[in-house]
């Protein structure tokens, strides 16, 4: 994976990524980008709550390459292309809207199964990375939860396709 | 297909008061059959003809692509005392309907069937409270609740019904409601209610979705016997009540109490009847009156005070779980098949990961994701 890939991340793997200490690598390897949504939930929540991944803003702020809002018409478009449109969350959605756009060498990472499925039905097969990938490019090796590796990842394409294709 | 904003699509065009033909003119289509078919799912909406017709229908982008909302259906009535201003019970009934609406959704994606009936009981505002109790009795006789109806009322309602009953926890004040949906009615407890106080209102809220065509309810009705609404709306609870005794305390399993009751102090064995018919002690004096079998002495001999019996005692009750088996069975299978994100449900349910993941665990189901 080449240094300096555009790569679109999700709030599930931002929060990820702090919470298994890769951030900073990979956001110095990838030129990582963000839709605004995604960025205001990584860094929403309770803090003192049990559990609570901080996500420290200027850090945050310092690793993406850019920030994208995302229009109500481009909401739009890519609801209307989508059999569940209300599967996702506002995040996960602005995400696909956002990418619908894009004709560039993009690729992104997600790590819910809805919405792998979503990208998957908007044609990103090509388009995907884990995040257990991207730190693997960035020379680290954190340990991460079950759905930011490749064989998590791997499996939800494989179970999307076999399920096309008995449809 | 999507058949969700082909649906709402209709409804919103009938809720701005516009013809096939008026909305297929404002929409751009060359004739009125081109709409015809978008509603009845033949022909998907472009992305194009989705974002005029928010426009023109002056709807937002969520109305019509939001399955999990709903969107002028549904009709409350709560079960709830002074303390519940109409505020508090709006922003209650939005995140209500917000559970409503997602088990119906996820339903709709699963593929799973609701009823089209409505079943409904003969009794109408003229009706006598006897003729409310027989409804009760012959309900519970029909439904096969057996000796302590309270056991087995909920499941009843959900097969017998296909309504759903989901235990919830309300904010203080509110104890319970009613909602009328057609296709998936719903019966909403506050779990946090002494047991007592929630079977009681379990029964009493399946009364109004039994006749809500005939005795619609007031959206909010008081808490305690005490219907101080005006004549009409006072008779329905009245009606509701006697309804909900009969159904709870049958009068042949009470017969049986009442005979063996002998010399016992009548406030001792008011609170241990209750506790077996997991009612309050205060519901089985006013159906022990309503009877006629309360003589006058044992009224005055009848110290509320005393009473205080609400299902079995404390140490015994637990609180039951959120929600119920079958709406979590529904959330889990979407969130294994990817039919439902997993931030998506945590914001419905208003809940975080954790709190999903606890709420598998309590009806002792894998967590279906590690995120």
């Amino acid at each position: 994976m080449q240094r300096g890939q555009v790569v679109l991340v999700d709030t599930n793997v931002v929060i990820e990524a702090f919470r298994a200490r890769c951030w900073r690598a990979v956001s110095s390897h990838f030129a990582v980008e963000i839709v605004e949504k995604c960025y205001e939930e990584a860094l929403t929540g309770d803090p003192l709550r049990p559990g609570y991944i901080v996500v420290d803003a200027a850090q945050l702020r310092m690793g993406l390459q850019k920030r994208h809002a995302v229009s109500a018409v481009q909401r739009a478009q890519v609801k209307a292309r989508l059999t569940y449109p209300d599967a996702l969350d506002a995040g996960e959605t602005d995400l696909l809207a956002h990418t619908l756009g894009r004709s560039d060498a993009w690729i992104a990472s997600c790590a819910d199964r809805a919405a792998v499925n979503a990208a998957l039905e908007l044609g990103w097969e090509e388009h995907f990375i884990s995040l257990e990938a991207m730190a693997r490019a960035a020379g680290a090796t954190p340990t991460l939860k079950h759905h930011f590796t490749d064989r998590w990842l791997s499996e939800v394409r494989t179970t999307y396709k076999l399920e096309q294709v008995l449809k | 297909m999507n058949d969700l904003i082909n649906k709402r699509l209709k409804m919103a065009r009938e809720k701005a008061g516009l013809t096939q033909a008026q909305l297929a003119e404002k929409l751009g289509f060359k004739d009125r059959q081109t709409l015809a078919a978008i509603e009845s799912g033949q022909r998907k909406l472009s992305a194009e003809e989705l974002v005029r017709a928010i426009r023109v229908l002056n709807v937002d982008l969520d109305y019509l692509t939001d399955g999990f909302r709903l969107v002028g259906e549904g009709k409350f009535s709560w079960r709830a005392d002074k303390n519940a201003t109409e505020n508090l019970l709006s922003a209650f009934e939005e995140r209500a309907g917000r559970w409503i609406a997602t088990y119906r959704r996820l339903g709709e994606i699963q593929g799973i069937k609701t009823t089209v009936l409505q079943p409904r009981l003969a009794l109408n505002e003229r009706s006598s409270f006897e003729e409310a109790s027989a409804d009760g009795e012959a309900l519970g006789t029909e439904w096969g609740l057996g000796d302590t109806p309270a056991l087995a009322l909920e499941r009843a309602i959900e097969t017998k019904l296909g309504a759903l009953v989901l235990y919830v926890d309300a904010p203080k004040g509110i104890s319970g409601a009613a909602c009328l949906l057609p296709g998936l009615n719903t019966i909403l407890i506050n779990r946090n209610e002494p047991e007592g106080r929630r079977n009681y209102d379990l029964a009493h809220e399946t009364f109004h979705l039994l006749t809500w065509e005939q005795m619609p309810p007031e959206h909010k009705e008081p808490i305690e016997g005490n219907h101080r609404g005006k004549g009409r709306h006072k008779r329905v609870e009245q009606l509701a009540d006697n309804f909900a005794a009969a159904l709870l305390m049958p009068e042949r399993v009470l017969k049986v109490f009442w005979l063996a009751r002998e010399k016992q102090d009548i406030n001792v064995w008011l609170n241990r009847t209750a506790a077996e018919f997991l009612v309050s002690a205060k519901a089985l004096k006013w159906r022990l009156t309503n009877l006629g079998w309360l003589s006058k002495s044992d009224h005055f001999d009848i110290n509320d005070a005393k009473l205080t019996a609400n299902g079995r005692p404390r140490k015994e009750q637990s609180v039951p779980r959120i929600f119920c088996e079958p709406f979590v069975r529904r959330l889990h299978t979407a969130l294994a098949k990817g039919q439902l994100s997993v931030r998506r449900a945590a914001s419905l349910l208003d809940t975080t990961f954790d709190g999903l993941s606890e709420l598998f665990r309590a009806y002792g189901l894998p967590v279906p994701f590690d995120l």
